[in-house]
């Protein structure tokens, strides 16, 4: 009956600790009860323990959904722990081109932007020195002062478009980072 | 034998026995096989699907020095014994009457 019942525990590691301990009693207890002493015995009343290991386990299956076998599991975790070491150059180098994207896309942005804001400073500068060149001598000093107003205008109308890109990309950004701590998550619930 | 108990009939039936007095599982196996022809390995799969809807507790009793598991049924468990046979009398009052050919149309 030892024999039976440690072939049987044997088959059963798949299950949780529970589950394996609650059928393993459950036998152990019904071999006892049904004074089954050898192994012949126990066989032929129970199956062999493979059979009877079998049974339990589809039974716990069914009910689970094929998700829920625990062996599987561990090996599914230690598959992913040499994907995860495997994957690391690899995952660096995304991230970092990933980064790069982001630092490029942010830099052309940010450019552009001081450049809008310099010509509205220049253009500033130039329309009070326009002014004053206005009293000296006033052709240079209307050409200043036209191109003081026409800097400013195009400012103006590069303003709003650049300050909508702006604020596209930080939301880009932020629903981006968003994202992938959000898969990140996930994905690491699934497996711990 | 052809016809085949369900599983539902067949919780029904270990509630039934549970009913009137707790059991252990080999003296339970032993009381249901005394009725129908299941096979030893049919009775964990119902037992622990009893006691983890909450329809059986269980509790340990000593015995020679070591533990034997007692069933016992639930209130829950009454309840569902209950509209299991009432299930049960309304398919066997169907099958009766296909069987019977009586039917009147």
């Amino acid at each position: 009956m030892n024999k039976y019942i440690e072939e049987l525990s044997k088959l059963l590691n798949v299950l949780s600790y529970q589950d394996k301990q609650d059928a393993l009693n459950f036998y152990t207890e019904y071999l006892q009860d049904g004074d089954f002493k050898t192994y012949a015995e126990c066989s032929e009343k129970l199956g062999t323990p493979q059979m009877l290991a079998n049974k339990i386990i589809a039974n716990y299956q069914s009910e689970h959904g094929s998700g829920y076998v625990r062996d599987k599991r561990n090996v599914s975790i230690v598959l992913i722990v040499l994907l995860c070491i495997i994957a690391i150059p690899f995952l660096l180098t995304i991230i970092s081109i990933i980064f790069s994207i982001f630092v490029t896309i942010f830099s052309v942005i940010f450019s552009i932007i001081v450049t809008i804001f310099a010509l509205g400073l220049s253009a500033i500068v130039i329309l009070v020195v326009s002014f004053w060149l206005l009293f000296t001598n006033f052709w240079t000093g209307l050409f200043y002062l036209g191109l003081a107003l026409v800097t400013l205008g195009i400012v103006t109308i590069l303003f709003e478009p650049a300050k909508w890109l702006l604020i596209n990309l930080l939301l880009i950004t932020k629903n981006f980072c968003k994202w992938s701590y959000s898969q990140i998550t996930n994905i690491a619930k699934k497996f711990f | 034998m052809a016809v085949q108990i369900s599983s539902r009939l067949l919780d029904g039936s270990v509630l039934g026995l549970l009913s009137v007095k707790d059991y252990y599982g080999y003296a339970l196996t032993q009381e249901v096989q005394k009725y129908i022809a299941v096979s030893e390995s049919t009775m964990y799969p119902v037992l622990r699907r009893l006691k983890s809807n909450g329809l059986v507790t269980t509790y340990d009793e000593p015995y020679q020095g070591r533990n034997r598991r007692y069933y016992r049924i639930t209130n829950l468990g009454l309840n569902s014994l209950k509209s299991i046979d009432i299930e049960w009398k309304q398919f066997k009052n169907a099958v009766d009457t296909m069987l019977k050919g009586d039917r009147h149309e």
